[in-house]
C-alpha cells in the first residue's frame, strides 16, 4: 500500500516516524536526566554531545524530551482544531440556510484575527499550563478547515446519493456520519497534517517568546534560554542549532505528508 | 515535482536564512566620526528615549542625568563611592548631624542652557521641591535658609544630613527656578521645549525618533573643565545584543545603561575583539535572596540556616557571574563597597548539614512522601518569588530553578511563583504587601553604594521593601543611616554583616562583575567606575581624542 503513495508522502512519513520514535523512547535514548544540573558551557564532547546549556543541563538529552512536548502540543492542537474545523464546515455546508450564515460569519471574524498576536495574548494571560498553550493555539487556527470543508460538503450534499438518502427519510446526523465524513477523508488528513506542522511552529514561537510553560523542556524553550542567555551572540551554535533543525525538519516532514496526500487525492480525482 | 523541488529549495533557503541570521556578526572596522567635522562621543543605550523632563528620571535622558550630562548634580561619587563636590562645592555637617551648611557654585559664571545665570534662587527652589514630593534621595530634610549669594543651611531631622548628602549623590540635580515656578500641576507631566533645560556642560540640541538618537552640545567651557569633544550622541538600541553589534562595528563609542550591565554571559562576546575593552569592574551590586519574616516557615533561623546550606554557590556563581563571579560572603555585601568585612566566611554548599538543621528544627518528612512537613505537622511549600523584571527574566527563572532544584533536594517542596513572574502589579504587590517567602531580587550598583541591599531586607517607614524587624538589625540599620562620617558608616555596615551571618536575614547569590564595554580606537581617557562603566560624571572632562 505504502509502494504506491507519492515519494513526498513516503519521506514526510519517514521523518516523522524518526521523531515519534525520539518522543517516545526519550528517556531511553536520552543520556541524562535534561534537568540534572552540572557544568554550565560545556562545549560539545563525548560525554555531552552538544555542550551544557548555562544551568549545565545537558542540551542533547533536552533536545530528546523537548521532542515529546512538541509533538504533544502539535498532535493534540491539531486533533482539536481539525475536529472544530470539520464539525462547523460540516454543519455550515450541509444544514445551510440560516446555519450556515452564523457559522461563516463567526469563521470569517475568527480568520479576520491575526492568528500569532492573538495566540500570544492569549498565552500572556492564561495561566501557564500545556492545556493553556493548546487552547491559544487553537483558538482561531480552525476556520481555514472550516471554510475548506464547507466547500466540499456543499458539493457532496448535491451528489445522488445524498440525495437518494434524504428522499429515503434518512436524518441529518445518519446522512453527514455515513456518507458525507467519510467523502471528506483526503482533505481532513491533509488539514490535519499542516495542522501539526502550524501548531508546533507556533509552539516553538511561543515558548521562544518566553510564554511557554516555565521549566518544561521544549524546543522553543531552548532557543528562548540560547537567545536570552547569550548563546547566540556568543556563537554557541551547538545551542542554538539544533532545536531550529528539529523544528524545521518535523514542519518539512508535516508538509511533505500533506503534499504527497494532495497529489494522492489529485491522482483520484 | 516540481512542486516539490520548489518545497526543499525553499526549506534549504529558509534553514540558510535562519542560521545566518542567528550566527554572532563578525569584527568589522570601525566607522568614522559620524560624517560630521564636530568631533562626537558616540553613546550606546538600552534605555527608550521616551522624554526629556529634566525634572523626571525617565528613559535614556533621564538615566544619562545621573551621570551630569545636561543636568548639573549637588554632588557625585567617586571610584569609592564617596561624595565629591560638584554644585556644592563645599560643606560642613553640624555635631548633632541635623545641619549641613553648604556653599554652592553660584560665583562661578555658570548659566542655564537658555542663558539664564544660576543663582542661590534656584538652589533654595531646588531643595524646597524636594522636601515638598518627600524625595526619599533627601529623608530627613526639612528646611533650606539662604545665608549669602553663595551659601545656604538645610536643616535635618533624625541625624540624617550625612546620610542625605550621600542619598543625593548623582540623583539630585540643579533645577531653574525661572522656567518650574511658571509650569502648574505637576512638574513630572510638563512637555514643553524649556522642560530639558540644565546647567550641565552639555545642552540637549535635538531628537531623531526614527534613527532613537538624542544630540547634546558643549557649552564650551565648565567650571568643572572643557570637554575635548563637541557633541554627544545617545543612541538607543533594542536589547544589549544589538548594543554589542554596534560596538563590535565601531558605530558607537561606549555604552552607558545605568544599573543594567551587559549579563556576565555576554562577556566572550567582547572579549579579544580588537579596538574594544570588555570595560569589566566590580559590580557593588549584587542578586540576592530576602527571606520573608512575615510568613512561615522562612521566619525560622533554623530552617533560613538550612536554605543557605542547602544552595549550590558554585552554579550560582557560573550561571550568574560567569567564569568571572565569586561565590559570596555570609555578609551579603559585595567587596567594592564601603564598610565591606572581608573577615566573614564564603558561602558554602553541604546539604547533610541542611537536612540535620531541618530534622533538628522539627521540619520532618512524617507522611513519607519526600517533602518534610513544618514542625507543626502542616503541609510545607514554599513560594520563590523572583523580582518582575523583563529583561532580567530569563536569569531570574534560572535562580528559581537552581533554587527550587538544590531545597528539593534536603526535602524542601517549592513553587516557583508564576503570576509574579508574568503579572507586574501581582509582583508590585506581593513586595508591598510583604507576602513572599522566599524572593529573588537585585540591588543596582547605585543602592548598593550607600544604602546597600539591607534595605531591601529592612522593613521600616521609608522602606515598603523589606519584611525584616530583628530589633539588632534594625538598630544597627539606623546607625548606618545617622552616621555622621564614613568611619562610622562603615562600623555599622560591619555590624550589620555580622547580623547577616548570624541570623541569615538574606543571601547574596553571587558577587559578579559588571561589564560596560567601550572602544579605544578614538577615544581615551575613560574611567572606568564600578557599577556604572565609562561613561559617569568624569567622562565629560577627561575623555580625549586618541593622540590628540
Amino acid at each position: 500500500m505504502l509502494g504506491k503513495q507519492p515519494i513526498a508522502f513516503k519521506v514526510g512519513l519517514f521523518i516523522l516516524l524518526i521523531i515519534l520514535l525520539v518522543g517516545v523512547f526519550a528517556p531511553i535514548l536520552a543520556p541524562c536526566d535534561p534537568y540534572q544540573m552540572g557544568t554550565p558551557y560545556l562545549r560539545p564532547s563525548a560525554q555531552h554531545l552538544l555542550g551544557t546549556n548555562d544551568l549545565g543541563q545537558d542540551i542533547f538529552s533536552e533536545l530528546l524530551y523537548g521532542t515529546r512536548i512538541s509533538l504533544i502540543i502539535g498532535l493534540v492542537s491539531a486533533l482539536a482544531v481539525t475536529v472544530a474545523g470539520v464539525c462547523i464546515g460540516m454543519l455550515s455546508g450541509y444544514l445551510g440556510g440560516w446555519w450556515d450564515r452564523a457559522l461563516m460569519e463567526v469563521t470569517a471574524v475568527a480568520q479576520a484575527i491575526p492568528s500569532l498576536p492573538v495566540t500570544i495574548v492569549l498565552a500572556a494571560f492564561l495561566s501557564p499550563s500545556l492545556w493553556n498553550i493548546i487552547i491559544a493555539i487553537c483558538i482561531t487556527a480552525w476556520s481555514g478547515t472550516a471554510r475548506i470543508i464547507r466547500s466540499r460538503v456543499l458539493q457532496l450534499k448535491e451528489l445522488p446519493f445524498v440525495k437518494i438518502e434524504q428522499t429515503m427519510g434518512a436524518s441529518h446526523g445518519y446522512i453527514m456520519a455515513r456518507h458525507i465524513l467519510p467523502n471528506l477523508f483526503d482533505i481532513v488528513f491533509v488539514r490535519g497534517v499542516l495542522a501539526v506542522g502550524n501548531a508546533m511552529l507556533t509552539e516553538a514561537s511561543l515558548s521562544f517568546l518566553g510564554l511557554g510553560v516555565i521549566g518544561q523542556k521544549s524546543w522553543g524553550g531552548i532557543l528562548h534560554y540560547a537567545f536570552f542567555r547569550s548563546g547566540i551572540i556568543n556563537g554557541y551554535w551547538w545551542w542554538y542549532l539544533p532545536p531550529i533543525l528539529c523544528i524545521s525538519l518535523s514542519v518539512l516532514g508535516f508538509l511533505l505528508l500533506s503534499y504527497g496526500g494532495q497529489q494522492q487525492l489529485g491522482r483520484r480525482n | 515535482m516540481m512542486h516539490l523541488k520548489n518545497m526543499l529549495l525553499s526549506a534549504a533557503l529558509a534553514a540558510l536564512l535562519v542560521t545566518a541570521g542567528c550566527s554572532a556578526a563578525s569584527t568589522g572596522t570601525p566607522s568614522g566620526a559620524g560624517g560630521s567635522s564636530e568631533l562626537t562621543l558616540r553613546v550606546g543605550t538600552t534605555a527608550s528615549a521616551d522624554g526629556f523632563n529634566a525634572m523626571t528620571e525617565n528613559g535614556s535622558f533621564g538615566k544619562l542625568n545621573y551621570t551630569g550630562l545636561c543636568a548639573a548634580p549637588f554632588v557625585t561619587t567617586d571610584e569609592k563611592g564617596e561624595v565629591q563636590p560638584y554644585m556644592m562645592t563645599s560643606w560642613e555637617i553640624s555635631d548633632d548631624k541635623n545641619t549641613l551648611t553648604a556653599t554652592f557654585a553660584t560665583d562661578k559664571g555658570v548659566t542655564w542652557h537658555d542663558g539664564e545665570p544660576v543663582t542661590m534662587d534656584d538652589v533654595l527652589f531646588t531643595f524646597r521641591y524636594q522636601i515638598q514630593k518627600k524625595s526619599g534621595y533627601c529623608t530627613g530634610l526639612t528646611a533650606v535658609e539662604k545665608i549669602d549669594d553663595t551659601t545656604a543651611k538645610l536643616t535635618f531631622e533624625d541625624g540624617k544630613a550625612f546620610n542625605a548628602l550621600n542619598s543625593m549623590a548623582n540623583f539630585v540635580k540643579l533645577s531653574p527656578k525661572h522656567v518650574w515656578e511658571k509650569v502648574d500641576g505637576d512638574y513630572k507631566e510638563y512637555q514643553g521645549e524649556d522642560a530639558s533645560i540644565g546647567c550641565g556642560p552639555f545642552r540637549m540640541t535635538g531628537y531623531d525618533p526614527e534613527a532613537q538618537v538624542i544630540t547634546y552640545q558643549s557649552v564650551g567651557e565648565y567650571f568643572m573643565g572643557t570637554p575635548a569633544f563637541d557633541k554627544v550622541t545617545v543612541k538607543t538600541y533594542d536589547s544589549h545584543d544589538a548594543l554589542v553589534m554596534a560596538l563590535r562595528t565601531g558605530e558607537i563609542d561606549a555604552m552607558y545603561d545605568y544599573s543594567n550591565s551587559l549579563s556576565a554571559t555576554m562577556a566572550p562576546s567582547v572579549t579579544g575583539v580588537e579596538n574594544l575593552n570588555p570595560g569589566m569592574s566590580d559590580n557593588p551590586g549584587n542578586y540576592q535572596l530576602v527571606f520573608g519574616f512575615n510568613q512561615k516557615p522562612t521566619d525560622d533561623l533554623a530552617f533560613r540556616k538550612a536554605v543557605r546550606s542547602a544552595l549550590d554557590y558554585e552554579l550560582l556563581r557560573t550561571s550568574i557571574g560567569g567564569e568571572d563571579g565569586q561565590i559570596p560572603g555570609t555578609g551579603i555585601v559585595a567587596p567594592p563597597n564601603k564598610g565591606f568585612d572581608p573577615s566573614l566566611p564564603k558561602l558554602s554548599q553541604d546539604q547533610e548539614a541542611a537536612k540535620a538543621i531541618l530534622e533538628e528544627g522539627g521540619y520532618l518528612d512524617k507522611d513519607g512522601d519526600g517533602f518534610r512537613e513544618l514542625p507543626d505537622g502542616s503541609e510545607m511549600n514554599v513560594l520563590i518569588t523572583p523580582q518582575y523584571n523583563k529583561t532580567r527574566q530569563p536569569l531570574y527563572l534560572r535562580i528559581a530553578e537552581i533554587l527550587k532544584a538544590n531545597l528539593e533536594e534536603v526535602g524542601i517542596r517549592t513553587t516557583l511563583d508564576e503570576e509574579s513572574v508574568r503579572n507586574a502589579d501581582h509582583a508590585t504587590q506581593v513586595r508591598k504587601e510583604g507576602t513572599y517567602q522566599l524572593y529573588i531580587g537585585y540591588t543596582s550598583p547605585g543602592v548598593a553604594m550607600y544604602d546597600t541591599a539591607f534595605m531591601y531586607i529592612i522593613q521600616n517607614d521609608s522602606n515598603p521593601w523589606g519584611t525584616c524587624t530583628l530589633p539588632a538589625f534594625v538598630a544597627a540599620y539606623e546607625a548606618k543611616q545617622q552616621g555622621r562620617s564614613y568611619e562610622e558608616y562603615s562600623a555599622a555596615m560591619k555590624d550589620l554583616q555580622a547580623i547577616a551571618d548570624q541570623e541569615v536575614i538574606g543571601l547574596a547569590l553571587c558577587w559578579d562583575k559588571a561589564y560596560f564595554p567601550y572602544r579605544t580606537d578614538r577615544f581615551e581617557g575613560f574611567t572606568n567606575i564600578p557599577g556604572w562603566g565609562v561613561i559617569n560624571n568624569k567622562t565629560w572632562f577627561s575623555v580625549r581624542p586618541k593622540n590628540a
